[in-house]
This record gives structure tokens, C-alpha cells and sequence, in this order.
């Protein structure tokens, strides 16, 4: 026996070894935590093409940092916002950031399209010559001329019409006229209050904890200089994320621990099984992670807390061997502990990876890690308890049990003794089979929303960001595809005068598109066709308004000669140029396609969204243009795996149940399953009851009750002399349980929270069923 | 940002990089403001006369102009066609004949009002917010300063813009980049009762 643990404590050091070791290598260091919820998500449920998008247009939204600084006048909002931008500049942290016009900039811009000019048309003035409202033209062209303070004087030489400053001033994001600028900063008025607009580009990704950290003092840093700054991004969700993550953890993980470490010094009154558990556990953590990182490199956050939980489990084993003291109280020796409990724990385990070997099947990443991290985690905590316990327990001293522990220990088993073991059971059975159809029943919450509800404060500034400035930050697009870039560009100014034609309550509040930037080489064409027929005709409407204002004849003799030469702008020479990195960014060049062939794309990014489903219908019957929804998309996932988590966990217990049989006979394995499969079933009657949500959390949260639960009853069934030495390890595994779980139902974040919640009523209700177990068809246990 | 480009000057083509030195004319200055009344509640006729280099006759229009209320312009013109144009922070709103308004809020225009208010209030230090004051004189009754746009981009389409006056402005001559000149003179000032 003790040859046996001795090569197999070998054994385990040399694997552990090689998992750290792997995970050592492995680990992906600048984002060692995934925080990003979709991260949990499968990939290749949608077409690669969309994928390819989402990612690119995901990155790109990450790493933007939107800051409107608050003030009461304009110049003070223009002060504070030249310090904050100074700040950020110096801070390193930042690719760009930009808070003031820069006139270079759209002199550049201004020269690069004014050869084009009569390629490149605004809307308006493209409706109006196809109207052949000449006059409109021509009065237009008048008042601009006599309104006071205009520049347009200026443009008459080399554009009579003065069309090239209309078609420049449609070049700013659709829907972005609230701003004013002034000196060069974009300036908002709202309720009283003067706002100045700073965007920025994070030079590395969020999820970079030192870039979190850097954001994190920068921003005390602004506040410091007497700046108000609303702040909406990506960032600042992970910021907020990681600040109430910490805060949580260090609220939960504090009291779980002190909770437990009091728990067992008052029970054992000996400081070797709290470290022998807190060895247990930790290592069993240890394990978990290091694997977790050998195989994906990082770690999701969710799998990490969900994780820690259900390894939390082998806290069990612990509790058991050690209160086998109470069993033999002074003729207990430690070699006999194992041949007592050592059946109970290793059945525990068992059964406890069936469990996850059934998350294992579920087709999504974040359910399979879980699986991993535990089922590696657990098996570690129990063979600390195996191979090394007998070595730390050796020389402990025997206390007897705490007398009113003892006492409800006794009292409780004798109650249960008083039950009829079949009504019972019939009962527990009804429960079941009420919580089955209620769970079948209920409506499953998927909504990723839901499970990620951000910080309320940050979501509340983001929400005020984006109805100040209309930028989204969440992404949702349309994908256009094609063969050639003209292609492309001809279908998305298709849906773009969709778009535009949509009725005001269902057309988005604004969006950013190529083709706004860019027209087509088909419209620059049909542009230049519509500005030769000012100056076709018997009386051309160029001579018409010559005759009107007295233009030279060199200013027309000029027009004709350039309508002659006219050259468009070239899409490539367009790229080339970089006039718009953040438009430029919305073309995808190298698409990947289903059939392995690559095609070029661009995206449409829409703001505010108004009606969801006239997006969807402008996209229906194309398959050119896709309207994409990461987060419904998403959330149409979740929903379809939450029924196959439950499917899972079921056949999980199907064969746990045939292979207790084995032990117990069919009855014997039907009392042993029915109180931990009650407690699910109450537990999800309650929380239906409650009106909680329910979500792939709450099914997680079951796994883990009916893990737990099935040692409760496993242990009260191996337990034949010994019944009330198990109850006390019962009822101190539950205590710990709920400290170090159950406190999780009071977190913010919503995983966390329908996890928490579903564990400590479940554990609860466990807990009380368990002696049922020990009752053998109606025989006192 | 992309919405500052809506304010993109055409004037590219000679832009000027004159900088002028900025001199104090703090004595001017204050004897300007001791000079001039506010302007709010005021009406006055004014006669607009453009020059543009590529016309070969001026651009003549006339009409009345008004200060209703602080930071509001209402340019009422006559001829050679009736529209009224109200200049506010925010931008223009053209008012037909008919009384439909038209709203032209992009930020070149809101930038030009708000140049344009400033000037006609002859507040030296309203007007020293949006211009380096190039050159200022004033005596017992009259003055006159000489402004350029702090505004980098106005800068570019304006060259200067000259502004006389009593305890009124008389009038506001801004000479563009291009050679272009607007002359705008006002006269029969009135006070509405406030």
C-alpha cells in the first residue's frame, strides 16, 4: 500500500511537472485572462467571410477610446481638452489621438479630389441636374454668392457651379451634424453644458493588462487637472471589469476563506486539515489553470471562477478523511482512514467526471474548458488526498468532535429515521419530475447581454456618448461581398440609397460607408455625364448663369476644357492616398470565402440602430450583402447549446445511474441519485419562482450541485458504522460550499450571479435530502 | 475627425502663410469699447457691394440687419431677391418668402456666423476671442481696427477684414485670399425698445 502511494506520488509530481512546464511555454502572456465573453463562443458557426469581419471590425472597435470632456463654456472645454490630449500623448499609450483639426489635413484632402471635382457630386446636386432644375442651379449658385460671410467667391474660378464645396462637406460620417467646430475642435452643446469631442486609438489591444493598468492612472491623472471626461470604449467596460472582478474576488474570495479556515479550526482544533484542504484546493486551482494554459494558451475569466468552484468540490475529500476522527475518536489511526472513506471519495470523483466529461461533448469552448480546468483540477485535489494525506496526517492529534456539532449531526440522521423511507422517496420522486417539466418549460435567457451586463455606470456614459455622438461601439454592420473592387462598391451604393430611402423610424441614426468617401467609377461617371449637361444644349445652363452674374469667358472656356479632360478619381490611388485611415479601414480586401476562394469586401457600419429588422430585410435575398449582429448571433448560440447542456447533463446521469447500480442495485442507486436530482429539480422551480433568469450559468451551477450532491449521498451510503462522523463532514462540505460559492450569488456580474445562486439553493437542499440516501427501503440507516 | 472636414476651405490654391505680429492695442482697444453701444436691439440698413475677381460687374444687395438678441444675426435683404437669413451659434436658418425655413447647421457655416456675430457686435473683447487685431485706432468719436481670423482655416479664406465705426459700426470690408472684396456699410441705425 505504501509502495503503491509512493510511486504514484512519483508518478504525479512527474506530470505535474510537465503540465507546468507546458503551460510555462504555452502561456500567451500579453492576455494570460480572456475577459471577452464571445471569446466562449464556437467559432465557424458562421460563414467565414463574416467571421473574418466581425474579427477585424471587433479589433478595430476595441481599441478605440471616445472621450467628450465636460465644461461650462467652450473655451473651457477646448482648454481641458488640449490637456487631455496632451496627457494622453505622453502617457505612450495611444497610436493616435485627436481632438483638433488639423488644416494640413484638409488641404490635403481638398486637393487630392479637386481635379475630380466634376466626377464627385453631393446627393442634392446629383438629384437636382437628373430633375433638370437648371434654375435651382443657378439660384443656388447666386445665394451663396450674396450671403454674407461666405467663402464660396473663392471656389468661382475653377467651379462655376460651385459644386466642389457641396460634395466636400458631405465628407463626414452619415449623421454627425450636431457638431460645431470651433478653432479647429469639434464642440457639442447639450442641456446647458459645452462638450468637446477627443477620439483616440489604443496602441494595443484592451485586454492588455498592462495597457488596463496605464488607462487606469491616466484617467486619474486627467481628473487630477480638474477635467470632467465622459469616457466610452471598449477599455473602459474591461476597466470596470477587472476593477469589480478584483473588488469581488477579494469581497468573496476574503470572507469565503476566513469563513472556512474558522470553520475547520473550530471543528478540528488542529491546524493540519486546514492545510492539508487549503493544499487540497490550491493545488487542485493550480492544476486546473496550468493545464487550462497548456492547452489554449489562456484562460477564459468565467472558467477561471467557475472553475476555482467546482474544484472547490475536493474540499470534500478533505473534510471526509479528516472527520474520520470523529469516527474512531482515540483508537483512530491514520492507515485505516483511506479503507473508511477512501470508497466514498474515489466513487465522489467518479461521478463527479462523468459530469464533466458530459460538458466535454457540449460543442462550445467555454463549457469544454470548464470541463477541462475542473475534471484536471479535481482529479489533482484528490490525489493530494490519496497519495499525500496519510504522510500529513500522520502525527496528528485526535480531538474529539465539538458536542453540539455531534448533536444536530445525531438529531438530524434520527429525524430522517422517522420518515417513511418509500414516501419519502415517492415524494422527492413528484419533486423531481415537477422540476423536469419546469425546466423544460421555462424560457432559457441567452441573451449575451445579459450574462456581460457591464458596470451600469459605464454603460449609462456610453449610452450618453452615443446619443451625444452616435458612435456605436457595438458591431453591427453589413458585409458587402464581390469579385472586383468596382463590384463591390457599385452594391454598396445600392444599400446605401435603401438605406436612405427608409422612412426616419427605421433608418439608423447614422453610418460610415466607402462609397460616401468614394462614389463608384460607375456614379463618378454618371456624375461627370450629369455636369456636361450644364454645359450641353442650345442655351447651356453655364451660359445661362454667365449671363446672370457676369462671369468671365475664361471662367467658362476653362469649364469646358476641364469637363473635356475630366479624369475620376481611381479607387486604388484613393487607398493609396490614406486621406481616411478609419473609412479606409472599412474595406476587408482579402475575404476568404466558403469554397476556399478569397473576395474582396466592405463593411457598412451602422449607429444606432432603430429598427433591426428593416437592417435584416435590406440584406434578405442577397448574398452579397449580409447584416451582421455579433451579439444576437451570439446569443442565438448560447440559446441553442443551453438546450444541449441540459440534453448532456442528463445522459451524464443516465450513465451515472446504470453504474452505481452495479454497487447498489437498481433502488440502491435510484435513493442515492433522487436527493441531489431533488435538489436541481427545487432549485430550478425556485429560481423560476423568483423570476430569475435562466441561463448556460444556472446550468453549470446545476452540475456543480449535483456533483456535490451525489457525494453527499454516496458518502452517507458508504458510511455503515460511521453514519454520524459523515454527516458531520457533510455539514461542514456544505457550510464550505456556501461560503465559498453561495456567496457568489450576491456578485454584479450576471454569470456569476445565476451561478452563485443556483449552487447555494441547490446546496441547501441537498444538504437536507442526503440522509435519504442512507435509508435502505424503509431500514433505519 | 471626419466632420471638421466639412469645414475644408476651397481657398487652397494661394494660401497665404503671412503671419502678422501681434501688437498690443490695449489703449485702442479700451477706447473703442468706451466708444461703442451694444449691439443688441439695434436694426440698421445695410448695402452690401462684392467684388469678386471672375465677375465682371459687383454683386449689389441691400436690406436690413438686426440684433434680436445676443449671439442672433437677422440679415433681412431686399434686393436683388427678399430672404432672410438668421445667424446663430449653431449655424444659419434661411427663412423663405413663403416663411419655410431652411436650416444649413453644418459646422462652416455655424463658423462664418459665429465670426459674423462677433464682428457686428464691435465688442473688442468678444471680437479678440476670434481675431489677432492687426492694427487699432481710435479717437475721441470714430476708430477702426484692422482683424485677422485666429481660426486657422477661416484664415485661409480670409486675408483681413477692416471695421470702422462711431458708436456703431459704420462699416466691415474683409478682403479674401483670392482678391475678392466685401463691403458692407451700415446706416439708419435704430434702437428697439428692450
Amino acid at each position: 500500500m505504501v509502495a503503491w502511494r509512493r510511486i504514484g506520488a512519483v508518478v504525479a509530481i512527474i506530470v505535474l511537472a510537465a503540465v507546468f512546464l507546458t503551460a510555462w511555454q504555452r502561456a500567451d502572456r500579453e492576455r494570460l485572462v480572456e475577459t471577452n465573453i464571445l471569446a466562449l463562443i464556437p467559432e465557424g458557426e458562421r460563414l467565414p467571410a463574416v467571421e473574418q469581419a466581425v474579427r477585424i471590425m471587433s479589433e478595430r472597435i476595441e481599441q478605440r477610446h471616445i472621450l467628450l470632456v465636460k465644461a461650462e463654456t467652450e473655451a473651457g472645454a477646448i482648454d481641458a481638452t488640449a490637456k487631455s490630449a496632451t496627457l494622453m500623448r505622453q502617457s505612450g499609450l495611444y497610436e493616435t489621438v485627436d481632438e483638433k483639426a488639423d488644416p494640413q489635413a484638409y488641404q490635403d484632402i481638398a486637393r487630392f479630389y479637386f481635379p475630380a471635382r466634376y466626377h464627385l457630386l453631393s446627393q442634392d446636386i446629383a438629384e437636382t441636374i437628373d430633375k433638370g432644375q437648371s434654375a435651382a442651379l443657378i439660384d443656388a449658385t447666386i445665394r451663396e454668392l450674396y450671403r454674407p460671410a461666405s467663402a464660396a467667391a473663392a471656389q468661382l474660378e475653377n467651379d462655376p457651379f460651385l459644386l466642389f464645396g457641396t460634395f466636400l462637406e458631405t465628407l463626414r460620417p452619415n449623421g454627425s451634424g450636431a457638431f460645431k467646430l470651433v478653432d479647429g475642435y469639434l464642440l457639442l452643446l447639450n442641456e446647458g453644458q459645452h462638450y468637446a469631442l477627443l477620439t483616440a486609438k489604443l496602441a494595443a489591444s484592451p485586454f492588455d493588462i498592462g495597457t488596463q493598468k496605464k488607462v487606469i492612472s491616466l484617467k486619474e491623472e486627467i481628473a487630477q487637472s480638474d477635467v470632467t471626461v465622459l469616457y466610452a470604449g471598449v477599455i473602459e467596460h474591461v476597466i470596470a471589469g477587472v476593477v469589480q472582478g478584483q473588488k469581488e474576488m477579494q469581497l468573496v474570495g476574503g470572507i469565503s476563506v476566513l469563513g472556512i479556515i474558522l470553520l475547520l479550526l473550530v471543528v478540528f482544533r488542529s491546524i493540519v486539515p486546514l492545510l492539508g484542504s487549503l493544499f487540497s484546493i490550491g493545488l487542485g486551482v493550480a492544476v486546473g489553470f496550468a493545464t487550462c494554459i497548456a492547452i489554449y494558451g489562456n484562460i477564459h475569466l468565467v472558467t477561471l471562477v467557475a472553475g476555482a468552484s467546482l474544484i472547490g468540490i475536493s474540499v470534500d475529500y478533505a473534510l471526509h478523511f479528516f472527520a474520520d476522527i470523529f469516527r474512531a475518536q482515540s483508537s483512530w489511526k491514520v492507515e485505516n482512514t483511506l479503507t473508511h472513506v477512501g470508497p466514498g471519495i474515489t466513487l465522489g470523483l467518479g461521478t463527479s467526471l462523468i459530469g464533466f466529461a458530459a460538458m466535454f461533448f457540449a460543442p462550445l469552448p467555454g463549457l469544454i474548458q470548464l470541463a477541462i480546468f475542473s475534471a484536471s483540477g479535481l482529479l489533482a485535489a484528490y490525489l493530494t488526498v490519496v497519495l499525500f494525506y496519510p504522510v500529513i496526517a500522520r502525527g496528528l492529534t485526535v480531538r474529539s468532535c465539538p458536542k453540539g456539532l455531534w448533536h444536530a449531526a445525531e438529531s438530524w440522521l434520527s429525524w430522517w429515521c422517522g420518515l417513511n423511507a418509500k414516501i419519502a422517496f415517492m415524494v422527492i420522486g413528484l419533486v423531481i419530475v415537477i422540476g423536469g417539466i419546469v425546466s423544460v418549460q421555462i424560457a432559457p435567457s441567452s441573451d449575451v447581454r445579459l450574462l456581460q451586463k457591464a458596470d451600469p455606470q459605464v454603460v449609462e456614459v456610453e449610452h450618453q456618448i452615443k446619443t451625444m455622438t452616435g458612435h456605436n461601439l457595438a458591431p453591427q454592420f453589413f458585409l458587402i461581398t464581390g469579385m472586383t473592387a468596382e463590384d463591390v462598391r457599385v452594391k454598396e451604393e445600392a444599400l446605401l440609397a435603401r438605406l436612405r430611402a427608409l422612412p426616419d423610424a427605421d433608418r439608423p441614426a447614422g453610418w460610415l460607408a466607402i462609397s460616401d468617401f468614394l462614389p463608384s467609377d460607375m456614379r463618378q461617371n454618371e456624375n461627370l455625364e450629369r455636369v456636361r449637361r450644364l454645359a450641353d444644349g442650345d442655351a447651356p445652363v453655364i451660359r445661362q448663369l454667365q449671363d446672370k452674374i457676369g462671369l468671365s469667358d475664361d471662367v467658362v472656356s476653362a469649364f469646358y476644357e476641364k469637363l473635356a479632360h475630366a479624369q475620376p478619381v481611381a479607387f486604388e490611388a484613393w487607398l493609396e492616398a490614406d486621406l481616411f485611415p478609419e473609412i479606409a479601414s472599412l474595406w476587408l480586401p482579402t475575404l476568404k470565402l466558403e469554397d476556399g476562394s478569397t473576395a474582396l469586401g466592405s463593411v457598412v457600419m451602422l449607429n444606432t440602430i432603430r429598427d433591426i429588422g428593416a437592417m435584416r430585410q435590406l440584406a434578405e435575398g442577397s448574398n452579397d450583402i449580409l447584416f451582421v449582429d455579433n451579439i444576437a448571433d451570439i446569443s442565438n448560440i448560447f440559446q441553442e447549446y443551453h438546450g444541449q447542456a441540459q440534453l448532456l447533463l442528463v445522459v451524464a446521469y443516465a450513465v451515472i445511474f446504470v453504474m452505481l447500480a452495479f454497487r447498489y442495485g437498481l433502488m440502491g442507486s435510484a435513493y442515492v441519485l433522487a436527493p441531489p436530482l431533488a435538489a436541481a429539480a427545487v432549485t430550478v422551480i425556485v429560481l423560476y419562482m423568483l423570476g430569475e433568469a435562466y441561463n448556460l450559468f444556472n446550468i453549470v451551477g446545476l452540475v456543480l450541485v449535483l456533483a456535490i450532491g451525489i457525494d453527499y449521498t454516496l458518502f452517507t451510503r458508504e458510511a455503515r458504522d460511521d453514519s454520524i462522523s459523515t454527516m458531520i463532514a457533510i455539514l461542514m462540505s456544505a457550510a464550505s460550499t456556501m461560503l465559498a460559492f453561495g456567496l457568489l450569488a450576491f456578485s454584479n456580474m450576471p454569470a456569476l450571479h445565476s451561478f452563485g445562486l443556483t449552487v447555494l439553493l441547490g446546496i441547501i437542499i441537498a444538504l437536507f435530502l442526503a440522509p435519504l440516501a442512507g435509508l435502505r427501503d424503509g431500514e433505519a440507516p | 475627425m471626419l466632420n471638421r472636414l466639412a469645414l475644408i476651405l476651397v481657398s487652397f490654391l494661394s494660401f497665404s502663410n503671412l503671419v502678422l505680429a501681434e501688437e498690443d492695442f490695449a489703449t485702442e482697444l479700451d477706447q473703442i469699447a468706451t466708444l461703442v453701444k451694444p449691439s443688441v436691439g439695434l436694426t440698421a440698413d445695410f448695402q452690401q457691394e462684392r467684388t469678386i475677381p471672375v465677375l465682371s460687374r459687383p454683386l449689389l444687395s441691400q436690406g436690413r440687419i438686426s440684433v434680436p438678441r445676443d449671439g442672433e444675426v437677422v440679415w433681412a435683404q431686399d434686393t436683388p431677391y427678399a430672404v432672410v437669413l438668421k445667424f446663430t451659434a449653431q449655424g444659419m436658418t434661411e427663412i423663405g418668402p413663403d416663411g419655410t425655413e431652411h436650416v444649413a447647421d453644418n459646422p462652416m457655416v455655424a463658423s462664418m456666423g459665429r465670426t459674423f456675430i462677433s464682428l457686428l457686435s464691435g465688442d473688442p473683447a468678444a471680437l479678440s476671442a476670434h481675431f489677432i487685431v492687426v492694427d487699432a485706432k481710435a479717437d475721441e468719436v470714430s476708430w477702426s481696427m484692422i482683424l485677422r481670423p485666429k481660426d486657422d482655416l477661416l484664415r485661409v479664406a480670409i486675408q483681413t477684414i477692416e471695421i470702422s465705426g462711431h458708436e456703431n459700426i459704420d462699416a466691415v470690408t474683409i478682403l479674401d485670399a483670392q482678391g475678392g472684396k466685401s463691403s458692407i456699410a451700415f446706416s439708419n441705425y435704430e434702437r428697439s425698445i428692450q
